[in-house]
C-alpha cells in the first residue's frame, strides 16, 4: 500500500468497456487504478508499478490466465482477484490454487467486487499476524482461545467444526476452496470428499442458527468453496 | 441431336406399342445379341457392348429358353445366367424369351417388336456329322435375315473342342435295375398274352407287349424301353407266332411289329425323359421360389437395418446349413461385420483379404471362387442399382464340399434379395435423415426468431432507459432516475439468464453437459435461486418449505440452481401481480421431489407434456409474455442428466400450475474419521 493510504489496483482486462467501468467505480471508491490490456503488459505493469491488488480477467487473448498468475506470483505477493464466467468452476479452483486470493463471476455487481477487494486488501494488511478475534455481526470467533460466542452465548463446537470455522475466520470475507478446507481439516487424502464438508457445515450452521437458504455467516459457492460472510457483504 | 433422336425413338417405341405396329422403324439403331450356353457368351456380350458403344446405341441381350434348356448341364445354365447378369451390369437389357421349337421365329418377332436393327450372333461351332441334320440358329437367321442387319462374330479365344457342351441325350440315368424291371414286365406281358391267346386273335396280342413297352418307357426312359421292345419282340416271336417256340420269322408283318415296338419305345422314352426332366426342374424351381418367398416375407417385416441383416444371415445360414455374415462399409470404405449367424465378430486375415477384394472389384471372392480360394469364407457382393451396398459371406464347416448348383442359384437369388432389402433400409434411413434435417432446419429458424426476440426485448428497455438517463438528466426526478437504473439492471439480468440458457441448451444439444456433481444441501440451492430471482419476482411472495428429512444430494448445484431459476422465471411470468409462489421439497422413498406452484392460469392437460418441448412457446406464437420456451426444456435436459424427471401438474387446489421434478437420493458415503463427539474445542481451558 502506498504511503498516503490509497491502494493501487491494477486491472488486466482486454475489454475496454469493462476496464472503463472498473476505473470509474474503483476511483469513485477511493482506489487508484492502473490499466493493462494484455497479459504480458499486465505482468510488466505489475513489476513496474507494484500495485497493492491485481484484478485479472482469466480470458485474455494473449496469455492463459493461469500463466499470468504464475508469473506474477514469482515475485509479487499482491492479492489477485480473477474475473471468470459461470460453468468454469474448475478454472476458478485452479486459479485459486495457483495463488489467487479470490474471484468474481462475470457478470458481477460493483458491490460484490468491492467487498472482495476490501477483504483481499485487509488480508494483506494483516499478513504475518492473523487476527486473534474475528467478529461477524453477532458471531465472535476467538481463535487464540478457541471459543465461539453468538450474541454473547457460547457455542459448543466439536474439534472439526471449530477447525473449519477457524479456517474460514482467518480468511474472513474471502473464499476458501473445498480442497483447501478438506486438506487442512482432514488431511490431503480427503481432498475430494465434499460430503464431509456438507455434513459438518450443516452442523455448524445449525449451531450458529444460520439458514442455509439465506446464510448470514457461512456462504457456499457451488463448485468452489465456502466464505465467511462479512457484515458488509451478505 | 442425338438426345433428340433418342427422345423421338422412345416416343416412337411407345407409339408402336400403343398401336400394335410391327417395326422396325429405324429411327435409332438398337443392337440385339443372341446368347446361349456357349462358354464364349460373356465375350459375345462384351463384344456387343463395345459395338453398341461405338455406334452409340442401346443394346439388349437375348437368350431363348427352349425345352432343351432344362436338360442342359448346370454349368451351362450358369453361363447363360452369368451372361445375362453381365449384360445388366454393363448397361444392356437382358431378356429371356420362351420358345417351343422355332427359336428363329421367336427371335425375329421379338427383334421386330423392340425396334432392333442389328443382330449380333456368335459363329456356330464346327460340327462333325450332325451338321447336315440340324441347322444352327445362326445359319437359319443368315438365310432369312428379314430387314435386319446380321453380324456374326467369332469372339477371340474360340472354344477348344474339349469344352464343347452338349445337351445331355434324352435319357434318364440308365440303371441296371430298370432293365431288371423291364425283363419282369415283359415276363408278365408274356403270361398275360398266354392267357389272352385263347380269346384274342394273335395280332391283338402285340398290343399287350406294346403296353409293356409304354410302361417301361414312361417309368425308365429310352434305353430300358428299347430293351423292352426288343425283348417283347423276342418273347412275342418265340411264344406266339408260327412256328411256335422258335425264333424264326415267317410272317413279314412280324418284322413290322419289331419296328413299331422300337419306334414307340424311342418316342415315348424321349417324351418321358423330357417330362421327368421338366418335372425335376420345376420341383427345384418351386423349392427355390418357396424359399425366396419365405425369405422375402421375413425381410419385408423387418424394419430396421439390423433386423433385415439378422433375418438375412439367419435365413442364409439355415437354408444352406452354413455360417453366414454380412459386411457393410462403415466410415467411408472400411468394411465391418454388420451381422452374422452364428454371431461372429472376427475373421482371418485371408478372409478379410477376400472380402476387400470382393468389395473393391464388385465380384465374388474367397472359397470356391476364382479369387483367393484359400479363404474359408466366400463373399458375394450385394449389388443394387446404386452400386454394391455390402457383402454377404458364407462359410461351410466342411471346406472340401462344393456348393451344389441348386445351392448356388439359391445363394445368388438370396444375395439379390438381401441387397434389395439393405438398399430399402438404407433408403428409409436416408429419408429419415432428410426428415430430421428438415426438422432441425425448422427448429433452427424457430431458435433464430426466438433468440432475436428474446435478446432484443431487454435491449430495447436497456437502451431506452440508458438514453433517458443520458439525455434528460436535468428533467428527471431522483425517483425516475432510480427507476430507469432499476430497469437497466433487471433487463440486464434477464439477458444474462437468457444467455445462460442458450449456453446450457447448446451444451445439452452437443451432449457435452456432464453434471459436475458434489454433495450439496438443497436448501442452499433454493436460497441461491430465490436470491437470483429476487428482483424479477419482487412483486410476488415466494415461500420455500424444505422438509427436515430431505438429505444432502449428490448433484451439480449450479445446474439445479439453473433449473429452479428457470421454473421460478416461468412461474413469475404467469403469476398475477402479488401472487404467491410456493417451493416445497419432500423426501419420497429414494427420491427428493421438489414442487414449484404458482397461481397463474394453469396449463391445459393436453399441453402439460409439451411445455417441456424445445420452443413450445415459439410454436404457440409470439403473443404471450416474453420468454423463449427454452427454459423448461432445458430444465428437463438438466434434470434428466441427473437421472431425475420433471412434469407439469395442476396447481394445489386446482389453481395454477405445479412444476414438479425429482432427483434420486444417493447414500451418503461414510466418513472415514468420525469427529469426536460434542465437546469443548479445548478441554484444557474449560472453565470449571
Amino acid at each position: 500500500m502506498t504511503g498516503d493510504g490509497i491502494a493501487r489496483v491494477l486491472v488486466i482486462d482486454d475489454e475496454s468497456q469493462i476496464r472503463k467501468f472498473l476505473r470509474i467505480s474503483l476511483t469513485a471508491y477511493g482506489y487508484e487504478v492502473i490499466e493493462a490490456v494484455r497479459g504480458e503488459d499486465g505482468i510488466a505493469r505489475c513489476a513496474t508499478e507494484s500495485p497493492d491488488l491485481v484484478i485479472l480477467d482469466l480470458g485474455l487473448p494473449d496469455l492463459d490466465g493461469r500463466a499470468v498468475i504464475a508469473r506474477i506470483r514469482e515475485w509479487s505477493r499482491a492479492p489477485i482477484i480473477v474475473l471468470s464466467v459461470r460453468a468454469a468452476e474448475a478454472e476458478k479452483v485452479a486459479a485459486l490454487d495457483a495463488g489467487t486470493d479470490d474471484y468474481v463471476t462475470k457478470p458481477f455487481g460493483i458491490h460484490e467486487l468491492l467487498a472482495r477487494v476490501r477483504a483481499a486488501l485487509r488480508s494483506r494488511r494483516e499478513q504475518g499476524e492473523p487476527p486473534a478475534v474475528v467478529e461477524v455481526g453477532d458471531l465472535v470467533i476467538d481463535i487464540a482461545r478457541r471459543r465461539v460466542h453468538l450474541a454473547g452465548v457460547e457455542i459448543r463446537l466439536s474439534r472439526k467444526e471449530f477447525a473449519i470455522l477457524r479456517l474460514l475466520a482467518q480468511h474472513a470475507g474471502r473464499i476458501v476452496t473445498h480442497p483447501q478446507l478438506l486438506r487442512e481439516v482432514w488431511g490431503p487424502a480427503h481432498e475430494r470428499e465434499t460430503h464431509y464438508l456438507r455434513i459438518y457445515i450443516g452442523h455448524l450452521r445449525q449451531k450458529l442458527g444460520d439458514d442455509p437458504a439465506d446464510p448470514r455467516y457461512i456462504s457456499n459457492e457451488p463448485g468452489v468453496g465456502y466464505r465467511l460472510l462479512e457484515a458488509d457483504f451478505r | 441431336m442425338r438426345a433428340a433422336a433418342e427422345r423421338v425413338d422412345a416416343e416412337m417405341v411407345h407409339y408402336m406399342r400403343a398401336h400394335a405396329i410391327a417395326g422396325p422403324w429405324p429411327a435409332q439403331d438398337r443392337l440385339l445379341v443372341c446368347i446361349n450356353e456357349s462358354p464364349v457368351a460373356n465375350k459375345l456380350v462384351r463384344t456387343a457392348k463395345r459395338m453398341a458403344e461405338r455406334a452409340r446405341m442401346p443394346w439388349l441381350a437375348v437368350n431363348v429358353h427352349t425345352p432343351r434348356h432344362d436338360r442342359l448341364p448346370d454349368d451351362a445354365k450358369d453361363r447363360i445366367a452369368e451372361a445375362l447378369r453381365l449384360t445388366e451390369s454393363l448397361g444392356g437389357e437382358a431378356v429371356t424369351l420362351h420358345a417351343e421349337s422355332n427359336v428363329v421365329k421367336e427371335l425375329l418377332a421379338f427383334a421386330q417388336s423392340r425396334n432392333v436393327t442389328r443382330i449380333l450372333l456368335g459363329r456356330p461351332r464346327q460340327r462333325r456329322w450332325s451338321g447336315w441334320l440340324k441347322e444352327h440358329v445362326t445359319e437359319r437367321l443368315l438365310k432369312n435375315p428379314g430387314q435386319f442387319e446380321i453380324t456374326v462374330v467369332a469372339p477371340a479365344g474360340e472354344v477348344s473342342p474339349g469344352q464343347v457342351i452338349q445337351a445331355s441325350p434324352l435319357e434318364l440315368k440308365p440303371d441296371f435295375r430298370a432293365f431288371g424291371w423291364a425283363t419282369l414286365v415283359v415276363a408278365v406281358a408274356t403270361v398275360i398274352s398266354h392267357v389272352a391267346d385263347r380269346f384274342l386273335p394273335l395280332a391283338n396280342l402285340s398290343l399287350i407287349f406294346l403296353m409293356a413297352v409304354l410302361l417301361v418307357a414312361i417309368r425308365f426312359g429310352l434305353w430300358p424301353s428299347v430293351y423292352t421292345s426288343l425283348l417283347s419282340f423276342v418273347a412275342y416271336n418265340f411264344f406266339f407266332t408260327e412256328p411256335h417256340h422258335t425264333f424264326m420269322v415267317e410272317n413279314q408283318g412280324d418284322v413290322l411289329t419289331v419296328v413299331f415296338f422300337l419306334v414307340v419305345a424311342v418316342i415315348v422314352g424321349n417324351l418321358a425323359a423330357r417330362l421327368q426332366a421338366q418335372v425335376e426342374a420345376m420341383r427345384v424351381t418351386a423349392r427355390r421360389t418357396a424359399n425366396l418367398y419365405d425369405f422375402s416375407r421375413r425381410i419385408a417385416g423387418a424394419a430396421s437395418l439390423n433386423d433385415v441383416l439378422w433375418a438375412a444371415v439367419h435365413h442364409v445360414a439355415s437354408t444352406l446349413q452354413c455360417q453366414s455374415l454380412v459386411l457393410l462399409p462403415r466410415e467411408g470404405d472400411r468394411l465391418e461385420i454388420a451381422s452374422g449367424f452364428p454371431p461372429e465378430d472376427q475373421m482371418s486375415p485371408t478372409a478379410w483379404g477376400a472380402a476387400r477384394w470382393a468389395w473393391a472389384h464388385d465380384q465374388a471372392a474367397g472359397w470356391s471362387s476364382g479369387t483367393l480360394p484359400a479363404s474359408e469364407w466366400l463373399f458375394l457382393p450385394l449389388k443394387t442399382g446404386r452400386g454394391p451396398v455390402g457383402l454377404l459371406g458364407v462359410s461351410f464347416e466342411n471346406e472340401k464340399r462344393q456348393l451344389t448348383p441348386e445351392q448356388r442359384h439359391l445363394l445368388e437369388a438370396l444375395v439379390d434379395q438381401v441387397a434389395v432389402a439393405v438398399e430399402r433400409t438404407n433408403l428409409a434411413t436416408d429419408i429419415e435423415e432428410a426428415r430430421l434435417l428438415t426438422e432441425t432446419e425448422r427448429l433452427r429458424s424457430a431458435l433464430l426468431s426466438s433468440v432475436s426476440h428474446d435478446l432484443r426485448t431487454p435491449l430495447v428497455s436497456i437502451i431506452g432507459s440508458a438514453t433517458g438517463l443520458a439525455s434528460c438528466d436535468g428533467a428527471l426526478s431522483n425517483s425516475d432516475r432510480a427507476q430507469l437504473v432499476q430497469t437497466i439492471l433487471e433487463e440486464s439480468e434477464r439477458l444474462n439468464r437468457f444467455v445462460q440458457n442458450l449456453l446450457d441448451m447448446t451444451r445439452l444439444g452437443y451432449g457435452a453437459l456432464q453434471p459436475n456433481r458434489e454433495w450439496v444441501d438443497l436448501r442452499e440451492i433454493v436460497g441461491r435461486a430465490c436470491k437470483q430471482m429476487a428482483r424479477p419476482l419482487a412483486s410476488l411472495r415466494i415461500e420455500a418449505r424444505i422438509e427436515d428429512d430431505v438429505p444432502i444430494l449428490y448433484v451439480d448445484p449450479i445446474l439445479i440452481e439453473q433449473v429452479l431459476v428457470n421454473i421460478l422465471d416461468n412461474a413469475g411470468k404467469h403469476s398475477p401481480s402479488g401472487g404467491r409462489i410456493e417451493i416445497g421439497a419432500t423426501l419420497e422413498g429414494a427420491r427428493v421431489v421438489v414442487k414449484v406452484s404458482d397461481e397463474g392460469p394453469g396449463i391445459p392437460p393436453e399441453a402439460r407434456n409439451s411445455v417441456f418441448d424445445v420452443f413450445y412457446r415459439v410454436r404457440a406464437g409470439d403473443k404471450q409474455a416474453a420468454g423463449t420456451g427454452l427454459g423448461l426444456s432445458i430444465c428437463r435436459g438438466l434434470i434428466e442428466a441427473h437421472g431425475g424427471g420433471i412434469e407439469a401438474l395442476p396447481g394445489p387446489a386446482g389453481r395454477g400450475t405445479t412444476i414438479a421434478f425429482w432427483l434420486p437420493v444417493q447414500p451418503v458415503p461414510p466418513i472415514a474419521s468420525p469427529d469426536e463427539d460434542e465437546r469443548e474445542p479445548d478441554e484444557g481451558s474449560r472453565p470449571p
